[in-house]
């Protein structure tokens, strides 16, 4: 030891964590020594660089990383880390939608608690017109509902309230049914409700007059595409939803539990901190826990210095405490709430873009507006079977009447069937910005593992300290 | 995280064990990682010249990131001391056990602390607020969120 350098943690005969207390000794260090010791501060604490990272996870949210001192002299702790640009810009995004959840949070509980029940109703009423207006667009909306709610059917009135709470309840994991096909299921075979279109409408149900409709009034392609919204809420959302939950959650897992350096060197020191960073990240974000997904299906360990398989046998998951704060909950709320807007604007968005590409006009099933004019019932299959109806046994009635009820969910509904799917560039918007969403979210989850990883603490030396306090492997010779 | 809190609770009752306990605190029992039981009383002129105090510490598998949960027992014979600081049902106000908790502590010098609250105490009564925390109070009394008014107790 040069006698101008102040000796540091590698100098001193026995380590002793101030956060686990295990001791190392110099002439004992275990094999292979990859636990970094840190010296962080200005007295004589030290401690594993593991110990303080745990440390300042938990302390992060409360105070800013850099604001993290030494519980004894009161020194401030140098923490260095790996930002890029883009994850510093998505870091302050975040905050600010936190900041956003707090109030909205506030806003809801004041409604809540400030308004009558009947006042409830009356808002969670307005609103759900409201977003079935933004949903189905504004033509097949005065036909199926209108602004007035003197013409609304009678399950509008139970329907639209519950359309929020839907709404609220689709960004939990409770419910595997997503608020669109709650709403596609019920409102696919109402019948318009407007005086014009509904008279027309019984005119061409009676048999007698439905036998001299056309066969398939707007052409083939236009009664089986697109689907219809009772087909497309009741089983490919669905079926989509759950596939592509699984999936998403494989991709997660092999991006975010990826075995690196860092996850090594925890299979010494078996501290499990990225699972446990990770899930309140991925909770502050929204981002459903799939807890019982990842059981259904356990992952083969990615290493076999996979920590949490093999961290001293110490096999059981640690407890998913979540800890819901008011600003993930505002957060929720302010998403859900959002949802049909959302949905209409990456609906609208695709309608400019498929200005230019005639496929994507063709996949959305783009109409011109009708303006008015009442379009005849789309009877297609139905009227070409009901020539069929009166002939023929027992048999074939049946399977006339299966027939048609098929071609009538398949092909969509009477009223629908006519009118520019707004509705249906609404659903694949949606889904194109879901799946957007989740890729950004991601790359965040994935920018913030890699900054977690990248943390380092400094260490300084023991500068300003009398070497003679300390327990050193070659003591200082005085008087020499 | 339980193996952390386990090797360190190990670390502490093998030096209680070894170097025993400080004046004036007893170990009563460590049968777990989970629980301990310890009497404290305080040496010298007090105010509590004579009483003994049982305190409980309940461990999480955080434990030392996270704070323990620690109150007097009070029940079986044991009372909460009274005191400006201590509510009847036994959950403390100390800034060590809540926001000014740092792993650096330990279930001994928590001891100590709550030894030397006790003999600085002046005047023997129960927080202004103490009905209506009692009324109120959750089990743990990590689950409260206290103020610390005064710092010099």
């Amino acid at each position: 030891m040069p006698p101008d350098t102040a000796p540091t943690v590698d100098d001193l005969r026995v380590k002793l964590c101030y956060i686990c207390r295990e001791e190392e000794h110099y002439d004992h260090v275990p094999q292979p020594p990859h636990v970094r010791w840190i010296h962080p501060c200005t007295c004589t604490l030290i401690a594993h660089e593991q110990c303080l990272l745990i440390w300042v996870e938990t302390k992060e949210g409360e105070q800013t990383l850099n604001d993290l001192k030494c519980p004894q002299c009161g020194t401030k702790y140098e923490i260095e880390s790996h930002k890029p640009l883009l994850y510093r810009v998505m870091s302050s995004l975040d905050g600010a939608m936190t900041f956003l959840g707090k109030k909205a949070t506030i806003v809801t509980i004041a409604g809540v608690g400030g308004a009558f029940v009947s006042t409830m109703y009356v808002l969670s009423t307005a609103y759900g017109a409201y977003a079935m207006r933004r949903l189905v667009g504004e033509e097949v909306f005065n036909i199926i509902l209108t602004d007035d709610p003197i013409n609304w059917p009678w399950h509008a009135f139970l329907n639209l309230p519950l359309l929020p709470l839907s709404l609220l309840l689709s960004r939990t994991p409770l419910i595997e049914l997503s608020a669109f096909s709650l709403l596609a299921v019920t409102w696919s075979t109402v019948s318009p409700i407007d005086p014009v279109s509904s008279r027309i409408n019984d005119y061409w149900q009676r048999p007698q007059h439905m036998i001299r409709l056309p066969p398939f009034p707007g052409g083939a392609m236009t009664s089986s595409w697109p689907p219809s919204p009772f087909l497309l809420g009741a089983f490919v959302l669905p079926i989509l939803r759950r596939v592509y939950i699984r999936y998403k959650s494989r991709i997660e897992r092999w991006l975010l539990h990826s075995p690196t350096r860092r996850a090594r060197d925890e299979a010494e020191h078996p501290l499990q901190r990225f699972e446990w960073a990770l899930d309140i990240l991925r909770l502050g974000l929204g981002v459903q826990v799939e807890a019982e997904r990842v059981d259904e299906e356990p992952l083969p360990p990615v290493n076999n210095n996979d920590p949490v398989a093999h961290g001293e046998g110490e096999n059981e998951r640690r407890p998913r405490t979540v800890r819901l704060t008011t600003a993930l909950i505002g957060r929720s709320i302010l998403e859900a709430l959002l949802i049909p807007d959302v949905a209409s604007f990456m609906g609208s968005l695709l309608l400019r873009l498929s200005s230019s590409s005639p496929l994507l006009r063709n996949f959305l099933a783009i109409k011109p507006a009708l303006n008015g004019r009442v379009p005849l019932p789309n009877l297609g299959r139905l009227s070409v079977d009901t020539s069929l109806w009166q002939k023929g046994g027992i048999l074939r009635e049946v399977g006339t009447a299966v027939r048609a009820i098929v071609g009538t969910l398949w092909g969509g509904s009477l009223t629908l069937g006519e009118y520019d799917p707004v509705w249906w560039r609404n659903a694949v918007g949606m889904g194109v910005f879901v799946v957007t969403k989740d890729a950004i979210q991601l790359l965040y989850l994935y920018l913030s593992k890699r900054e977690r990883e990248s943390r380092r603490i400094k260490s300084r030396s023991f500068a300003g300290i009398d070497p003679s306090d300390l327990d050193l492997i070659r003591p200082p010779r005085f008087g020499l | 995280m339980a193996a952390i809190s386990t090797r360190r609770l190990g670390k502490e009752l093998k030096e209680i064990h070894s170097e025993g306990c400080p004046v004036g605190v007893t170990l009563v029992s460590a049968d777990n990682f989970e629980c301990w039981y310890f009497t404290i009383q305080v040496m010298g002129e007090s105010e509590y010249e004579g009483e003994a105090f049982m305190l409980k510490f309940r461990f999480e598998p955080t434990y030392p990131i996270a704070s323990p949960a620690v109150q007097f027992v009070v029940g079986n014979g044991q009372e909460a001391p009274v005191h400006p600081h201590v509510y009847s049902n036994g959950h403390i106000c100390a800034s060590i056990l809540g926001n000014e908790w740092s792993p650096v502590l330990g279930v001994i010098s928590i001891c100590v602390t709550l030894q030397s609250m006790l003999a600085s105490c002046k005047k023997k009564e129960r927080p202004t607020d103490n009905e209506r925390y009692v009324k109120h109070a959750p089990e743990n009394p990590k689950k409260t969120r206290f103020e610390y008014h005064d710092d010099d107790v």
